[in-house]
């Protein structure tokens, strides 16, 4: 064949008059194997980007059938932003980009204007909250309620009376396993609803695990070496790996299987440096701790993100050394950084974090060094990944 | 049936690309496809050769180095497969690479068509809109407002 061969001769990248004298093959080849090349790729940013390329890249990414057939692949990423009087969101999913925000829970039944349902946590597409406090003293019973923010569909299941929710002495949450139904994400086992309690300043901790296929809660103590770092969200809500529960204590990080006969015996994986301000977090299902320490007062910070190479054997890689500056330089993150500084890990993309300070939350890219602004206030951020496709 | 499988092992069959240039296969080697197993099943005379008409002598020499490769069995382990696969493909050029494709969803052989089209999609990676244009000659038929539109529904995908 003439073009084939002519093709071959001439060509080279920089040649743009010959680039321009070759058809473009890609765009003479069916929309069935166009849309078995795009289903190839396995990051929805790119193919976000894919579809400014041409109308028809457009409407193949945009089609359900192609939905369909990435939706196991990845998830988009939401951040859930709530802060003392509103709900902000940040998401890469079409849906909530198609909201207004503020995005608040008030489709639901029990939420009144006059108290506030209470978020305390998120687990794949799942956000968790309770009862308003206040109904602690109302004498009313509480729940927890875990809910698909896209699909408005929620469980709700009793606290238990004997340990209740009020004041400072729930620890720790965490889920795993999929809740059947209600998330439209992956996840293996029966939904498994774990909290961690305290009673007293001197007594034992208390496990309770709401298990969903059998309706019930069951008890157990356990002994920490360490307490819980119970700075901020991140310390309570569980990272999920491996269907396994993960939270951070002083110099380790407290892991607990609530699938084995004896949900007490834990496991702790060392950290590999010594203790000091970090936050726990999961990118691309490896378990990552991010590092922090002041360098000379507070006008630098230095970030090192580790990664856990090996789960089993508990080895951990370095992913990378910065240091920031936080002086009036870089006004984005200007501001006081002293007391608190957590980190969101971006699920799939390796490179994007998002730094939560006392006064403000910025998107981080760690490889170009570049700062964006998200919001210029204090917030909390609850991290979610929605299916695409919206059952 | 393996009763039959084992006789037709040494069968030898004619392939005729659509510029007449004709090759002699086993019978193991073409059933990798399909299209071809269907056809066989409808043909009296063996003997005479299958046209495969959209595919030219270029691309179905190398279209049969594949189906070679993967008809030979515990010749290789899986690593040694991925390994040749992915040296194979390497060494096309892009428009062999169109050609192969249509070749291979044409022919129906599901593991050509898997390894090129991830091939091709690896060539996405990494690129940007304009980037990957330029690579695959696409002209963008989107006005400029039309463009824009997208980037600003979606700028965190726009971001670095």
């Amino acid at each position: 064949m003439n073009a084939l061969n002519q093709h071959h001769k001439n060509h080279t990248r920089h040649n743009n008059d010959n680039e321009n004298n070759v058809v473009s093959r890609i765009d003479k080849l069916g929309d069935d194997i166009l849309l078995l090349i795009l289903s190839k790729i396995d990051s929805w940013k790119l193919l976000v980007q894919c579809r400014s390329v041409s109308k028809r890249w457009n409407n193949i990414i945009y089609q359900p059938i192609f939905l369909d057939l990435i939706s196991l692949k990845f998830f988009p990423f939401t951040l859930y932003v709530v802060n003392r009087h509103k709900t902000f969101l940040i998401s890469e999913h079409p849906f909530f980009q198609s909201q207004n925000p503020p995005f608040d829970l008030d489709f639901h039944p029990f939420c009144d204007h006059k108290y506030k349902l209470n978020v305390i946590g998120s687990y794949y597409d799942l956000l968790i909250y309770c009862s308003p406090t206040q109904y602690f003293r109302l004498n009313k019973q509480l729940y927890y309620y875990f809910c698909n923010p896209i699909t408005r569909k929620y469980v709700q299941i009793e606290i238990p009376i004997n340990y209740n929710n009020d004041g400072g002495n729930l620890k720790a949450i965490g889920c795993t396993g999929k809740l059947e139904g209600i998330s439209s994400v992956k996840g293996e086992g029966g939904f498994k609803f774990v909290r961690i309690i305290s009673r007293s300043y001197f007594s034992n901790d208390i496990l309770q695990v709401f298990s969903f296929e059998s309706g019930k809660w069951s008890t157990s103590r356990i002994t920490l070496k360490f307490d819980l770092r119970l700075t901020s969200f991140h310390s309570y809500n569980s990272v999920t790996v491996n269907n396994k529960l993960h939270w951070l204590l002083y110099d380790s990080i407290l892991v607990i299987d609530p699938y084995s006969n004896d949900i007490s015996r834990y496991r702790l994986i060392e950290l590999p440096f010594p203790p000091s301000l970090c936050t726990l977090g999961v990118c691309q299902e490896r378990l990552r701790v991010a590092e922090f320490a002041y360098i000379t007062g507070p006008s630098f910070v230095t970030l090192n993100v580790w990664e856990l190479a090996d789960y089993n054997k508990s080895t951990w890689t370095i992913v990378c050394m910065k240091v920031i500056t936080t002086t009036i330089v870089h006004p984005i993150i200007y501001g006081p950084l002293k007391k608190r500084l957590e980190v969101t890990f971006h699920p799939y993309d390796c490179d994007v974090v998002y730094l939560e300070t006392e006064t403000k939350i910025v998107r981080y890219n760690l490889k170009s060094d570049t700062f964006k602004m998200v919001l210029d206030e204090w917030a909390v951020i609850y991290p979610l990944v929605n299916s695409l496709v919206v059952a | 049936m393996a009763s039959t499988s084992t006789s037709t092992l040494s069968r030898k069959l004619i392939l005729k690309s659509s510029d007449g240039e004709k090759f002699e296969v086993d019978e193991n080697v073409a059933m990798q496809s399909q299209t071809i197993k269907h056809m066989i099943e409808d043909l009296d005379d063996i003997n005479s050769p299958i046209p495969v008409s959209i595919v030219t002598g270029t691309i179905l020499s190398k279209v049969i180095e594949y189906c070679k490769k993967h008809a030979t069995e515990d010749s290789d382990s899986d690593e040694q497969l991925k390994q040749w696969d992915k040296e194979y493909a390497n060494n096309m050029d892009l428009n062999t690479l169109y050609y192969l494709l249509l070749a291979a969803n044409y022919m129906e052989i599901k593991g050509l068509l898997e390894l090129i089209t991830q091939c091709v999609a690896d060539m996405i990676k990494g690129k940007s809109p304009e980037e990957i244009r330029a690579h695959f000659n696409i002209k963008n038929d989107f006005t400029p407002q039309e463009e824009a539109n997208i980037r600003n529904e979606n700028p965190w995908a726009f971001e670095n």
